[in-house]
């Protein structure tokens, strides 16, 4: 009973939990989580990124229209016992910042001058928890110079 | 008893971190710097629009689904070239038979200004 209550409870506790920043602009890292014993760890995540508005914009810079940039983390987490508490050695490597996922945008729109009305998510990709994949999505709109 | 509380924990792990333990691809919200209307050439008759992106996991086992902000303003658009302001996001979540099935919902609600 005790158990089904503590169940319950948890449950519950994960449906009134949210992620990524808050109101308040607090930063939040998104880092790939590391596993119990860790090798190697190389990675970045994004923090936080206050992104322009459309007033921002320039006055006669022209709309290059939606652009979307991805940078990702991978982690490895192999499981060493047969426990389902057990250790498990893993790594992590990759570059899912913010820096990254504008570059790609840039790459993508080399006449892009700036980005305003600025979503960012997130994509976890699992398999059995033993690959891990994490990455930051920026969707906007673009501009480039004006004249 | 003693060989149900591994299990209890796999699922208390697997609800908190709302993540299929088998298979998870899913997008989740973060951040939106949305516009005020002072941002946007605001009109009194811009329309007001309503866009919803879920995630759902299934027996603790598989998640799926995109609730991130781009698909949810995605969908509040539609086919209209636009920018959404006076945004509000909130969440919505339904979970049946303690989370067997849950579905975790983006909603996004605003108004329409042109770009």
């Amino acid at each position: 009973m005790k158990l089904s209550l503590a169940l319950l409870l948890l449950l519950l506790a994960s449906l009134a939990r949210a992620r990524g920043e808050n109101d308040e602009d607090t930063a939040v890292p998104g880092l790939i989580p590391a596993g119990s014993f860790n090798l190697f760890y190389d990675s970045s995540g994004p923090l936080s990124f206050v992104a322009n508005t459309p007033k921002d914009k320039p006055t006669g810079a022209p709309e290059l229209g939606l652009v979307k940039g991805v940078s990702c983390q991978y982690g490895l987490s192999v499981p060493v016992t047969a426990n389902l508490r057990g250790t498990s050695i893993s790594g992590a490597i990759g570059n899912g910042s913010f820096v990254k996922a504008l570059e790609e945008i840039k790459k993508k729109k080399p006449e892009l001058v700036g980005i305003y009305d600025v979503r960012t998510d997130q994509r976890i990709f699992s398999i059995l928890g033993i690959y891990r994949k994490l990455c930051t999505e920026v969707t906007a709109r673009a501009f480039g110079a004006g004249k | 008893m003693r060989h149900l509380r591994p299990l209890a924990l796999l699922f208390a792990a697997a609800s908190l971190s709302s993540c299929g333990l088998l298979y998870t691809d899913i997008k989740v919200p973060r951040g939106y710097r949305t516009a005020t209307p002072a941002e946007v050439k605001a009109s009194p008759d811009d329309p007001t629009v309503t866009g919803k992106a879920c995630n759902r996991t299934a027996v603790f086992l598989f998640a799926w689904g995109d609730a991130s902000y781009a698909a949810a303003v995605a969908n509040a658009l539609g086919t209209r070239d636009g920018i959404m302001y006076d945004v509000r996001a909130d969440i919505k979540v339904n979970a049946y038979v303690l989370g067997i099935y849950t579905q975790v919902c983006t909603m996004v609600s605003g108004r329409v200004a042109k770009p």
